[in-house]
């Protein structure tokens, strides 16, 4: 049996690493090899394990949560249907288990900022332009002061071109509560940016 | 719309720089990860194996038929007496 540090070494040259996620997923339903889901594991730990550090912000939670994540990974494996991206399909189970997890921890305090006791009224729309555009550096600072919720739901649309249906699935809300999450996040964002670099404002 | 450029979606960029600079998960956690997986792997394939027969064993127990059920057609009309399907008899009586 292959050790997982064995395996480490093999998978760069391995033919299996040219191979799409969804052969290596089909492989692996019709064989049950472990080898197979260690090639996935090889593509998306990292990732997987960033964005929880970046959501939970503390490495020894991320660790734990990586390693349940990925069991949920193997055990719905089946489930998968290619309706999406694998790679989305990923990083859905894994903002769908740092929100849980955040929301048990911190039962008083509010996710998102319309979960606020007096969330922001908002008027106009804050163009895509405005985050997108931000220094990278800034726009770091700025995702770690917004609330996580908002900060998953900026990620899931921005960096991981999540489809404001599959956003919706993660979060399990309607697809009009998502576009209103999504503006009120963008607003914060914005706010937050004001607040913290003053000398940039337009 | 988010743009998918990485070169106007500052998103994208810090993605790429935390990628960069992320640590990995600990080797503990792989080994744990994979350590599932075989177990589980293993187990499926255990039940795949012998599942059916200690089905067909359990079922024998309680007075059941562990033939399969294309089968069971053939072994009622034995049962019955009809032997004429039966191609272990020739037509002159006599048995194979």
């Amino acid at each position: 049996m292959k050790t997982p540090s064995s395996f480490r070494g093999k998978s760069a040259k391995s033919p299996l690493s040219k191979k799409t996620d969804s052969e290596i997923i089909k492989l692996y339903l019709k064989t049950q090899r472990s080898d197979y889901f260690g090639v996935l594991y090889q593509r998306y730990s990292t990732k997987v394990f960033s964005k929880c550090i970046s959501l939970l912000k503390d490495e020894a939670l991320a660790q734990d949560a990586t390693q349940e994540i990925f069991t949920k990974i193997f055990l719905n494996l089946a489930k998968f249907s290619e309706r999406s991206k694998f790679s989305t399909w990923i990083y859905s189970i894994t903002y769908n288990f740092c929100i849980d997890f955040l929301r048990k921890r911190k039962k008083s305090k509010a996710l998102f900022s319309d979960e606020m006791e007096n969330p922001p009224d908002i008027v106009d729309d804050v163009p895509d332009s405005e985050l997108l555009e931000m220094e990278v550096v800034k726009l770091k600072k700025v995702l770690e002061v917004i609330p996580t919720g908002d900060k998953a739901i900026l990620l899931m649309k921005y960096q991981d071109d999540m489809s404001i249906r599959e956003i919706a699935g993660v979060l399990d809300k309607s697809e009009s509560a998502i576009k209103m999450k999504i503006k009120r996040a963008k607003h914060k964002a914005q706010n937050v940016y004001r607040d913290i670099f003053p000398t940039n404002l337009n | 719309m988010a743009s998918a450029d990485s070169n106007n979606n500052s998103f994208k960029k810090l993605e790429e720089i935390k990628k960069s600079q992320a640590p990995q998960p600990s080797p503990q956690t792989e080994r744990n990860v994979m350590g599932t997986a075989r177990n589980v792997g293993f187990i499926g394939n255990v039940l795949e194996l012998y599942l059916s027969k200690a089905l067909g064993m359990i079922s024998a127990l309680f007075g059941g038929s562990d033939i399969p059920a294309d089968q069971s057609g053939n072994v009622k009309d034995l049962r019955n007496g009809n032997f004429d399907n039966d191609s272990t008899i020739e037509p002159s009586g006599r048995a194979n």
